[in-house]
C-alpha cells in the first residue's frame, strides 16, 4: 500500500502507450482511443481507494462532520 | 524518522510522474495524486498528536473547547481545500482551483460566523456593563 503504488500507476501507463501505439499502427485507431480510456479507468480507480482513505483520516482527526 | 519517508516519496513521485508525462499526461497525473496523498497520510498520522496537545493545554487553561473544536475544524478543511485544489492547478485547470479554493473560503466563513458573532455580542455586554 506504500509506494508500490507509484510504480502500479506508472506502469499502468506505460503499458497503456505500448498498446495504444501497437493499436494505432496496425490502423485501429478506435480501439486506441478505448485502450487510452481503459488505462485512465484504471489508474482513476487506483487513486479513488487512497483518496477515500484520505478523507476519512482528515474527517477523523480534524473532527468534520 | 518518517521524514526520510516523505521525502523519498516525493522525489520518487517526481521521477515517476516526470517520465510517464512524456507519454502518457493522464497518467503523470495520476501519480503525482498518489503521492502528494502519501505525503497527506503520513502527515497527518503525526498531526493528530499535535492537536491532543492543544486541546489538552485549552482544556486546562479554560478556553471553551467548543472554539478549539472550530478551529481544528477550519485547519481540516483548509488541508483539504488546499489539496484539492493543488491538484486542480497540477492538471492546468486554474480557473476550477480558484473556485474550490473559493468554495472552501465559504464555508471557514460559514465556520468561524458564530464565533464572531459571539464576541461581537459580548464586547456590547461590556460596553453596557461600564456605561449604561
Amino acid at each position: 500500500m506504500e509506494v508500490d503504488i507509484l510504480f502500479k500507476i506508472a506502469g499502468v501507463g506505460i503499458i497503456t502507450a505500448v498498446v495504444t501505439q501497437l493499436l494505432k499502427q496496425t490502423g485501429r485507431d478506435e480501439m486506441s482511443m478505448i485502450a487510452t480510456i481503459a488505462g485512465l479507468i484504471i489508474g482513476l480507480l487506483m487513486v479513488l481507494g487512497m483518496i477515500e482513505e484520505l478523507f476519512d483520516s482528515v474527517r477523523q482527526v480534524f473532527k468534520l462532520y | 524518522m518518517s521524514v526520510f519517508t516523505i521525502v523519498a516519496i516525493g522525489i520518487l513521485g517526481a521521477v515517476l510522474a516526470l517520465t510517464v508525462r512524456q507519454i502518457r499526461p493522464e497518467a503523470g497525473l495520476m501519480i503525482g495524486l498518489a503521492a502528494g496523498i502519501l505525503v497527506l497520510l503520513l502527515s497527518l498520522a503525526e498531526f493528530s498528536g499535535v492537536l491532543d496537545a492543544l486541546s489538552e493545554l485549552a482544556m486546562r487553561y479554560g478556553i471553551p473547547t467548543a472554539y478549539v473544536g472550530v478551529l481544528v475544524k477550519i485547519i481540516g478543511i483548509a488541508y483539504l481545500v488546499q489539496f484539492g485544489a493543488q491538484v486542480c492547478k497540477d492538471a492546468g485547470e486554474s480557473a476550477i482551483a480558484t473556485r474550490v479554493e473559493m468554495g472552501g473560503r465559504i464555508l471557514i466563513l460559514s465556520m468561524t460566523l458564530p464565533a464572531a458573532i459571539s464576541a461581537v455580542k459580548a464586547a456590547a455586554e461590556l460596553l453596557q456593563e461600564a456605561a449604561p
